[in-house]
Formats: C-alpha cells, structure tokens, sequence
C-alpha cells in the first residue's frame, strides 16, 4: 500500500480522532503531521504494517500523551475550541455544540487517560483486538475496562449534564 | 449457568464472543429477565455514550495536499569556514586597534609658560601690526615677467 492511498483514506477519521484528544483543530493537524511523517519514514524503510489503522491510532495516541505529559500543568479548558468549523451552521447552533463539547470534554477529563482512550477508540469502532494492541493491554480485560468505563462517563453526563441531552 | 456478567454482556453487544460461547450467552439472555435487562441497559448506556461522543464529529476538510521530496528544489546554502571566520574576525580587531593607536591624540597639557604667552597676547596692542607694515609693488608686462619690483618699508 502507497502511502499516499493511507493518506487520503484514514486523514479524515485520524484528524476526527485527534480532535477528540485535544479539541483543538491546529493541535489535532500537528499531531497529524506528526503521525503521517512517521508513516512515511517507517514505508520508507521497507516495513510492512499489518493493520495501519491502528497503527495510526497508536502513534497519534501515544504523540498526544507524551505531549500532554509534558503540558500537564496546562488547565484543559485553556483549549481552543472550534477553530475553522463550517460556515453554513448558524451562530446559535454553533454556540450550542460548542458548549456541549466543552461538558463532554470536561467529563471525559474527570476519568483516567485509559478509560477515556478506550471509550474514543470504542466509538470510532475499532475491534478489542485493536484496541488491546493500541493501549498495550490484554484483550481479554478490554471488555471489563470498557464496559466500567461506559458506565462512569454515562454517571458523570447524566449527573452534571442531564438537560443538554434530554 | 450463572447469570452473566457485565463485560461478558459487552463482549456479546460487540460481537467479540466465539461461536461456542456466543449461542450460551444469547441463550441465556433470552430466557434470563436479570440478564435481558441488564443487557437493555447497557445498550441504552452504548447509545448514550455515543451519542455524547458524537458532539466531537466536525465536518470533513479538505484533505491538505503533500509535496514530493523530489518536488522541492535544492537550494545550496553557501556557509564560510571556520577559519576564515576567524580570521576576519581578528583582522576586524587588528585594524581596529592599529587605527585607534595612529590617530589617538594625547590630551594637551597646559604648561606655565603657554599661560605666560597668553597673558602677553593680552597685554599687547591689537594694532601693533600696523605699525611696521610693508608693502611691495611690482610691474609685469604683457607676458608676465616681472620688470620691475619696490619694496615700500612704512617702519621708522
């Protein structure tokens, strides 16, 4: 496979993906140049990747923690949010979805990195096998770690946010 | 068989079960109430989820487009060596400094004896000049040569 054809088939759900981590757009397209300039060096030399979606997934979720690690003293709400979004939304509505990612950004804070990368690459349906390789964890405790996880992040919502999604 | 647990429950939502297990657990959700709601619940809670999640979908973008190694020109950036860096560099202290030593000027020193000579200057007439002036005329042709010259001397 090209790397070209990876590049235009997974930059749409990669840059989907990172925007969830860091719920800013330049911040999402930093670490997806990142990720792709390592795709390209690692098909330069010749190796072949068996599944390189989750490759992907991997380096981009790996890039984020170790630069979260590293700006950890930054408060999260200091993020950007919503640089670039489409134009044909009407301001309101834009305010509005602004507002609910920002609730479920600070919810998903309030869980630990794993449970909350375990839910995001759930809902990007990716397979437990995936998932174990990506977090480096058994694949036979994923399905315990995400059906925990699902039931803390639905307390958080429902408890603090119930109105915004009723 | 016992009742199920959550994450047996999960990995049945997700389809993640073998074929052996698989037919045991639908079995037992079909004819166990527990279980069947436990199972209606965790599917509500997936749904929930995913749907708060799905605030972070932003529309898709133009894909930004890449640029070929080969695509970029080379651009040879001409950098000096060291040692002449150096160099210059000591040739710009040198001349500097020998600069410096030929026009430096030490500060004048008033001594006595120019303080003397000014108070004289004071002292003396401005017009003393005058007084032993000279004059000299002289007479030149038509190609310049001087015919003839006079020395008026107006001293006593």
């Amino acid at each position: 496979m090209s790397f070209e054809h990876l590049y235009n088939k997974f930059y749409h759900e990669i840059f989907q993906f990172a925007f969830q981590l860091s719920l800013s757009q330049t911040e999402s397209k930093d670490l997806l140049q990142d990720a792709f300039m390592k795709l390209f060096t690692e098909l330069e030399k010749g190796v072949e990747l068996e599944n390189p979606r989750a490759w992907l997934y991997k380096v981009v979720l790996n890039l984020w923690r170790n630069k979260y690690n590293r700006t950890k003293n930054q408060k999260l709400n200091n993020v950007q949010l919503n640089l670039g979004e489409s134009i044909s939304q009407t301001p309101e509505n834009n305010f509005i979805k602004e507002e609910k990612r920002k609730l479920v950004f600070d919810c998903m804070a309030k869980l630990s990195t794993n449970d909350r990368d375990i839910l995001l690459l759930y809902h990007d349906g990716l397979s437990y096998a995936e998932m174990a390789e990506i977090l480096d964890m058994k694949s036979t405790s994923i399905g315990t770690t995400l059906s925990r996880s699902i039931k803390k992040l639905r307390l958080e919502l429902k408890t603090k946010y119930h109105e915004l999604f009723e | 068989m016992n009742c199920l647990s959550n994450n047996k429950i999960q990995e049945y939502i997700d389809n993640e079960l073998d074929a052996s297990e698989l037919s045991l657990v639908s079995n037992h959700i079909n004819s166990c109430e527990e279980c069947k709601k436990l199972h209606f619940e965790l599917l509500a809670d997936i749904s929930f989820v995913n749907d708060a999640l799905s605030v972070f979908k932003t529309e898709p973008k133009n894909i930004p487009s890449i640029e070929k190694y080969s695509d970029i020109k080379k651009v040879s950036v001409f950098r000096m060596p060291i040692f002449l860096k150096v160099s210059a560099a000591v040739l710009f202290i040198a001349i500097s400094i020998s600069i410096i030593l030929a026009y430096y000027q030490k500060p004048e020193i008033i001594n006595e004896n120019e303080m003397m000579y000014y108070s004289l200057m004071n002292d003396s007439d401005p017009n003393e000049q005058w007084h032993d002036n000279q004059m000299l005329i002289t007479i030149s042709n038509k190609k310049n040569e001087i015919v003839f010259s006079f020395l008026m001397d107006n001293n006593d």
